[in-house]
């Protein structure tokens, strides 16, 4: 990875305050994946957040743990059959770059999620994201989350490391 | 004072923040280790973020120049190591910059003891020719927690160097 050009000096200042606001944009709309996919707490949403899928673009692509998806409702459908009861999600280290109606991102993500089956489980990795813009905003077009470990919380990254079942994001 | 050199100057400041942002997540991305996607020019990495005479202070020492960087951090010390940087403070001044952040790391040792650690970053930034370098960065730690145990417990990463006998 390369640091972005350290030197827009000479660049319209219209296009170089629009950059830091598209800046902002992807830091919101990972906040809002984030918020949305928390569960089980305070201020987390009772159930799928009926808004994630207005987050991707329609043909956004997801390759996580839970599976592989093609299309904003394969995500939405994924998302919504995972059956975890508890999640909090953080999104760390963020390498944002924007590039006029396209941008990407790499973040660190922590997770502490409860599984359907009662395990409490920690998740650690990072997510490399693209993004573009609409009409209505900006849009994440591809999500890939590289593992570092998943480990059930009685145990740890090097005793415990596992998977997540996997769930298919349409109806087979 | 107002008007387009006024603006210039602080859409300059936040353009600045925002680079400085990247090279701290940088940062980290190279210092990992042990894991999908992570840097196989480890210590080349992390270097070549700092100046030519820049100085990284930690737990584990002082190293001053950019060899000596590469060299700390291509030794290592861990098989598995994430670095989670959060709580930016920044600030900038013309073509300097400080900036604080709180760390936390998941690590596995060599003895293959799984390790929580947090710790504070207390940095420096200069403005180059190639962009925001660190100048000079110190973590100071605040906690090292066996994972079976607390942060109540001071678990020593010094001794566990391969250079030097378990405790």
């Amino acid at each position: 990875m390369a640091i972005a050009s350290n030197d827009l000096r000479g660049r319209p200042l219209e296009e170089r305050a629009r950059r830091l606001e598209d800046i902002e944009a992807v830091r919101k709309l990972k906040a809002l994946l984030c918020r949305y996919l928390d569960r089980g707490w305070e201020g987390a949403m009772a159930g799928p957040a009926p808004q994630i899928g207005e987050l991707f673009t329609a043909d956004a692509g997801w390759s996580g743990l839970w599976g592989t998806w093609a299309g904003r409702e394969a995500i939405e459908r994924g998302l919504a059959a995972t059956g975890i009861t508890f999640a909090t999600n953080y999104a760390i280290n963020p390498y944002i770059e924007v590039d006029a109606d396209a941008a990407r991102a790499f973040w660190h993500g922590l997770s502490a999620l409860t599984l359907a089956d009662g395990r409490a489980v920690w998740v650690a990795g990072k997510y490399e994201e693209t993004y573009v813009r609409g009409p209505a905003g900006w849009r994440i077009s591809r999500l890939i989350f590289h593992k570092a470990f998943v480990t059930p919380y009685e145990e740890n990254w090097v005793k415990g490391n596992m998977s997540l079942p996997r769930v298919a994001g349409l109806p087979t | 004072m107002s008007g387009p050199d006024d603006l210039e100057r602080r859409l300059r400041a936040l353009e600045d923040v925002a680079q400085i942002n990247n090279l701290m997540s940088d940062y980290c991305w190279f210092a990992d280790r042990g894991w999908e996607r992570t840097a196989a020019q480890r210590g080349a990495g992390v270097a070549q973020l700092f100046t030519p005479d820049g100085v990284w202070h930690g737990g584990l020492g002082l190293k001053e120049g950019r060899a000596a960087i590469q060299a700390h951090f291509d030794f290592g010390n861990s098989s598995l190591s994430i670095h989670m940087a959060m709580t930016p403070y920044i600030a900038v001044d013309g073509d300097s910059a400080s900036g604080a952040w709180r760390g936390l790391f998941t690590l596995t040792l060599p003895d293959n003891r799984a390790v929580w650690a947090g710790n504070g970053y207390r940095n420096e930034f200069t403005r180059t020719a190639e962009g925001w370098k660190l100048r000079y960065m110190s973590t100071v730690n605040a906690f090292t927690a066996q994972y079976e145990q607390s942060w109540q417990t001071k678990t020593s990463l010094r001794p566990l160097r391969s250079d030097a006998r378990p405790a």
